[in-house]
């Protein structure tokens, strides 16, 4: 008899909830849930966030400062206030679970191609030689083939991150071409079965041993990719994600190209629903393109600037706002599945409009609870109190519900 | 002239005597463990201590002591960027898969007048094993030989005079047996000879090798 694939999906299915009803017996014969698969999602505005974003509108509207007014923030809840017309109207899921996080990691200068060893990204990215993307890939564990993956036009904090404990970070440049690797879309009646290419690729891998073992500056990463290939061919197809569903959330215009902010965000539920992946980086296109300095009478835009760029608006193209909603609705909403958001930059900035020495991470999850942890004060600076990065990986990572502190005790009490 | 040029290689000698083929670049089989310019891993490392000048920079340390500390004909490989792969299956099937056309974004080419290093993620290296076999199943309809299934005989024949075509560079024996134990046993469930022979030749144009200048 020969299967369709709907039948094949069906019957595998059926297999996947026959073993969780099942469900493993302890050592004194208790029922062990299987654990919650995770996943964190971190989208980035490089250049800087704006604290009045991402919680703390509330600390600027005393003075006015970046044009805050009662007229243009929200309150949210349990302290957390935020621009009214862009975060303000993120689905009320998030809202009920956003936590504003202080980070000062005292570096108020940029990460750039010319200062890769310094900043502010570097600083929230990296764990020193390490990056703290893939670290925490690596604490989360699970079987994806594509534990921890970005998107964007280079790799974050601008270098190509070195795996960790066998976790690399890579990138996805073409939305097709990630759900055919991961086989979530019925493949062309033509196209090379998934297990044979699993064992061509592996062929390949063996016939490039020798070269990679002696190039390993340019292709250890073409290795991992490869193990990484192989492994999504050889799994069992994971449930439908289709390219004409993703394009009709996310308005994509059927460009499969990962060209846009919204594409990005599409990239990022494609990867969690069809291969499980553990942590996903998006950070916004351009070079510092969130580095608003302009001033009017004295006075910092960055606020409006950031709202424009935010909206699609004056001058700035793509509405990123509508995409990341569409996000947060789609995946917090998620069954059976922890999916931890955080937008952030790698600066506040400060009221003469110049770079503060941290920032503030708005953080979304079903285990996140409302409310503000080492916020800026009116002047947008931290205080010294104020912990640094690896605290706030120590949130996400409680968030996560990653077992241990792999990043030390979280010191954010807004974790469930 | 003549002068500087030897004092050129004089300096390259010194560098990292150790290994005397190293100059050569490792080619040919005498080479440290090389064959055709690929050599074993333990002479990745240059194990002489670097000679020459030392510059101390203002906060203290040294200008060189980053510098790799390599030994030559390794850790050299770039992969090619997109722009090149039209034209490298060309030149080795005689045939330009119709999808390549349309893939600049599944290797992230840059834009027209930019450079970016090529880098491939798993998505793309399943993106390039697919686009090959779109090649490798046009190519295989234009040889006689491949109408039937491969054996151990034909295989090797076959892997080797490919991988040579693609490489440029003759393959070294396990390399031609990852090629045939492919062709005789992984892919031997496959019914239709011709795209037997089309995973094998997609194998062979998805490894470092053939995507690697």
């Amino acid at each position: 008899m020969k299967l369709s694939r709907r039948q094949l999906l069906k019957a595998a299915m059926a297999t996947g909830g026959a073993a969780a009803g099942a469900r493993a017996l302890g050592p004194l014969g208790q029922a062990l849930a299987a654990p919650e698969p995770a996943h964190f999602v971190h989208i980035f505005f490089n250049g800087g966030l704006n604290a009045l974003f991402a919680g703390n509108a509330d600390k600027f509207l005393t003075s006015g400062t970046f044009g805050v007014s009662n007229a243009n923030i929200k309150q949210v809840g349990s302290g957390v206030f935020t621009d009214a017309t862009t975060f303000g109207t993120f689905p009320q899921l998030a809202l009920d679970h956003w936590a504003a996080i202080g980070v000062r990691h005292g570096n108020a200068l940029h990460t750039t191609p010319q200062n890769l060893n310094s900043g502010g990204e570097r600083a929230m990215i990296m764990d020193g030689a390490d990056c703290f993307l893939n670290q925490l890939a690596f604490h989360m564990g699970g079987d994806s083939a594509f534990k921890a993956v970005y998107f964007g036009d280079r790799a974050p904090a601008y270098r190509e991150q070195k795996a960790f404990n066998g976790v690399p970070l890579q990138r996805v440049s073409d939305l097709s071409d990630a759900i055919k690797a991961l086989g979530a879309q019925a493949p062309d009646a033509d196209a090379p079965s998934r297990e044979h290419s699993a064992a061509a690729l592996e062929a390949a891998q063996a016939m490039s041993a020798r070269q990679i073992r002696t190039n390993p500056g340019a292709l250890a990463a073409f290795g991992d990719a490869i193990t990484s290939a192989v492994g999504a061919l050889r799994k069992p197809l994971p449930p439908p994600v289709t390219f004409a569903e993703i394009d009709a959330a996310y308005g994509l215009g059927q460009k499969t190209a990962v060209d846009s902010f919204a594409s990005m965000l599409a990239g990022a539920e494609i990867m969690i629903r069809a291969a499980g992946t553990n942590v996903v980086n998006i950070t916004d296109f351009g070079l510092a393109s969130w580095d608003f300095h302009q001033t009017s009478g004295g006075a910092s835009s960055n606020g409006t600037f950031s709202r424009q760029k935010f909206l699609g608006t004056g001058g700035f193209r793509g509405n990123r706002i509508a995409p990341i909603k569409t996000f947060l609705e789609r995946m917090l909403a998620l069954q059976d599945r922890n999916v931890v958001v955080c937008v952030s930059g790698e600066l506040v900035r400060l009221p003469s409009g110049d770079h503060g020495n941290g920032t503030v991470a708005a953080l979304f999850g079903k285990y996140v609870k409302q409310g503000v942890s080492f916020p800026v004060s009116t002047g947008a600076a931290f205080s010294a109190s104020t912990p640094g990065p690896k605290a706030f990986w120590a949130a996400v990572a409680a968030a996560c519900k990653v077992p241990g502190q792999p990043f030390g005790a979280n010191p954010h009490p807004l974790i469930v | 002239m003549k002068t500087y040029a030897l004092l050129f290689v004089s300096l390259g000698l010194v560098a990292c005597d150790d290994d005397p083929n190293a100059l050569l670049g490792s080619r040919g089989p005498n080479a440290a463990g090389g064959v055709d310019g690929t050599t074993g891993p333990a002479a990745l490392e240059c194990t002489a201590e670097a000679k020459g000048r030392s510059y101390a920079l203002f906060d203290g340390s040294k200008l060189e002591a980053s510098r790799a500390n390599e030994n030559f004909g390794v850790n050299r490989a770039r992969l090619k960027p997109y722009d090149v792969l039209a034209g490298e299956f060309q030149r080795v099937l005689g045939v330009t898969p119709p999808s390549l056309a349309g893939a600049a974004s599944s290797f992230d080419a840059p834009p027209p007048r930019w450079f970016a290093e090529t880098k491939y993620g798993g998505v793309a290296v399943h993106a390039m094993f697919d686009i090959s076999f779109e090649a490798c199943g046009a190519w295989t309809k234009t040889r006689p030989e491949m109408a039937t299934a491969p054996t151990a005989e034909t295989a090797r024949a076959q892997c080797s005079e490919l991988m040579r075509k693609a490489w440029s560079r003759t393959p070294a024996p396990e390399e031609v047996d990852a090629c045939v134990d492919l062709a005789t046993t992984k892919v031997s469930s496959e019914p239709d000879a011709r795209r037997r022979w089309s995973y094998v030749c997609a194998s062979v144009l998805s490894s470092s090798q053939f995507l690697t200048f």
